[in-house]
């Protein structure tokens, strides 16, 4: 009962918003021309040359973010693994370069990339890649330096192999993390994808945007907003499903602040 | 009670690794050697891959050949320049997002609870919505100068700040909050002495993902439409097929960034000086010197770090006023001819935003690669007379 409440009580303020954004333009309390309500962004979803281009270039946006994405797990995770578990002298040695390039641009590295890979595909894959990968890495060492001793030790103590040490300790205890590090580089992946694609691209949801921009479609800027803003929240909302599944632990346990 | 998000655990686990146990071994002369082996590979294959052609010098430029480079565009100022105003506005958007993001997650997470768990999934939303998406709405209320660009940046900083500063204060220990409140604190008191240190860790993990998120858009946003800035000196250089220019801004905007995150974290570990002792006791002897020497600041360094600050937003002030003037009577000069049989009765220098694409796309014809791919449905991009259609 309480749940349905709460969940009552938030559907109305997200409902109060929606109110007022139809109705502070049609009352005239914003200038329309620049906030339009919510019911003119909603019909330009209708339109079908909008719908077909969004449709179209969120194809490609998502394409792309996924392929730097997976290019990332692909990189992170086996990487955090022999950094944080069996090269501890070379993530020593790599730390703080490691920090460094976790504060590097990902416009500017996307600059020097489309130096070596021109400005087709590869380079903006290659740029949500580098974006993705320092939050998967780091979660995933401190998923696994963190890992409870004592878990370790009595796993040993009961003869475990090394692989299975691996697979059925390590790895289960540095799942939160990890999912932790994958969802905050979702996130990311996004937000720099469509901004990269505002910089310069010929296709892709922030390209499209970019040309609504040049040419004033203030109804269609909205819609394509919303549009990123609810495709990011649905991102999230399924890296946390699987989180969920597969990381049993609730993440906040393992640290402990 | 409340369900974390990422940031925070990400964040946590930073704090935790900075304290933990994970770094306490070692001490020895090689290990401090250690450190920096990857920085010496590093910039040794740098320097090298391009005197042994393993990559074009020409996209390349080695590493000593960037740093002279940097040493050049310090001396002739106008790297120092690009410095300045981006740090100014990342300085300025950051505490206006602190201003406003402190005190209304103090509120929401202190007094009005019920209201921040019911607004939680809009803040979601708004943190969600890239500002660059809604340009044309940032330029409607802030205009098209330095404003909107700070916007932006507040815009970015200021949910991760907000939703810390929230989850801080709810999450400061029940016990502490009940041992106060049976002493009969007063009520500054009580804000001061146990909420805020309660917050705190928190809302430092708020404070630096701002800080880098407004890093990352700040780039964004000056390479998109702004004509001065590191961000610009990188786009215009690429542009201008200037490479070791590139590379010399590019390492001086992570330089910067870096810079201030590691700033935050010495505030933040003078801050916290208690904590060290507890949790880091036996390590005082070892590698970890930087936390041995973490300590209170006193009133009189927390005036001068305040006053450093505005000082440098004082100056930062001028130098940007002054940027974007000559910026102007660069367009008057130089784009005027070119522009006149383009546009028709508009005047140049009407706005920052399209300078810098007249001024790249007339330096050099063959740079626009980026902007002519955008379809014009009128010619001239820089055409800030709103054409609306609805």
């Amino acid at each position: 009962m309480e749940f349905a409440v709460n969940i009552g009580r938030k559907a109305a303020v997200i409902l109060v918003f929606l109110a007022l954004w139809e109705l502070a333009p049609t009352l005239g309390w914003i200038d329309p021309l620049f906030v339009p309500p919510l019911s003119a962004v909603l019909a330009a979803f209708n339109d079908p040359a909008v719908s077909a281009g969004l449709w179209k270039h969120t194809q490609i946006s998502l394409v792309r973010a996924l392929g730097g994405y997976l290019l990332a797990l692909a990189l992170a995770i086996p990487l955090g693994f022999l950094l944080g578990g069996w090269f501890k002298k070379l993530n020593k040695a790599f730390d703080s370069i490691v920090n460094v390039c976790a504060q590097t641009n990902p416009f500017i590295f996307y600059h020097i990339v489309m130096l070596f890979l021109g400005i087709d595909e590869s380079s903006k894959v290659v740029m949500i890649a580098w974006t993705c990968t320092w939050p998967i890495l780091f979660n995933t060492i401190a998923g696994i330096q963190h890992t409870d001793p004592l878990l370790i030790k009595s796993a040993r103590s009961f003869g475990v192999g090394r692989w299975r040490l691996f697979s059925q300790v390590v790895l289960p205890a540095a799942a939160p993390a990890i999912f932790t590090g994958m969802r905050l580089s979702a996130g990311y992946a996004f937000l720099m994808l469509v901004a990269a694609e505002m910089m310069g691209a010929d296709s892709g949801l922030g390209w499209l945007l970019r040309s609504y921009q040049e040419n004033y479609y203030i109804t269609r800027i909205f819609a394509a907003a919303l549009l990123i803003a609810l495709l990011g929240l649905t991102v999230d909302a399924v890296i946390g499903y699987f989180e969920k599944r597969f990381a049993r632990r609730a993440a906040m346990e393992q640290v402990k602040v | 009670m409340f369900r974390t998000t990422t940031w925070v655990n990400h964040d946590l686990n930073d704090l935790a690794d900075d304290r933990g146990p994970a770094k306490k071994e070692g001490g020895t002369s090689f290990d401090g050697w250690y450190k920096y082996a990857g920085w010496i590979a590093i910039i040794g294959l740098w320097e090298l891959a391009p005197r042994f052609g393993w990559a074009d010098p020409q996209f390349l430029p080695s590493f000593s050949q960037v740093l002279s480079t940097i040493v050049q565009l310090l001396f002739d100022g106008t790297l120092a320049t690009h410095a300045v105003v981006s740090l100014w506005r990342v300085i300025v958007a950051l505490l206006g997002a602190a201003l406003i993001g402190l005190p209304l997650g103090i509120l929401l997470g202190g007094w009005l609870t019920g209201l921040a768990e019911d607004l939680r999934p809009l803040l979601r939303v708004f943190g969600q919505v890239n500002p660059f998406s809604l340009m044309p709405v940032f330029i409607f209320f802030f205009g098209i100068g330095e404003m909107a660009k700070a916007a932006v940046l507040g815009w970015v900083a200021l949910w991760p700040i907000l939703h810390h500063t929230i989850t801080g204060v709810r999450m400061v220990d029940p016990v502490y909050i009940k041992t106060a409140r049976s002493m009969n604190i007063a009520r500054m008191d009580f804000f001061t002495q146990v909420l805020l240190p309660g917050a705190a860790p928190s809302i430092f993990v708020g404070l630096r993902i701002a800080v880098n998120l407004a890093f990352f858009i700040l780039t964004a946003a000056e390479m998109i439409g702004a004509s001065a800035g590191l961000g610009w000196a990188v786009h215009n250089a690429h542009c201008m097929y200037q490479f070791p220019r590139l590379y010399a801004s590019a390492v001086m905007i992570i330089a910067l960034g870096y810079g201030t995150a590691q700033l935050l974290r010495w505030v933040e570990r003078s801050y916290f000086f208690w904590k060290e002792p507890t949790q880091d006791g036996e390590s005082l002897s070892g590698t970890e010197t930087a936390k041995a020497k973490a300590r209170q600041l006193g009133w009189g360094e927390w005036i001068l770090i305040a006053s450093l600050l505005f000082s440098f937003i004082y100056v930062g002030d001028g130098v940007v006023d002054r940027v974007n003037e000559e910026d102007k009577n660069f367009g008057r000069a130089q784009n005027q001819p070119l522009m006149d049989h383009r546009q028709h009765g508009v005047s140049p220098g009407q706005s920052n935003m399209d300078h810098s694409q007249h001024r790249s796309g007339q330096n050099q014809n063959q740079s626009g690669s980026e902007q002519n791919q955008l379809p014009k449905e009128h010619d001239e991009p820089g055409n800030f007379v709103p054409v609306i259609k609805p």
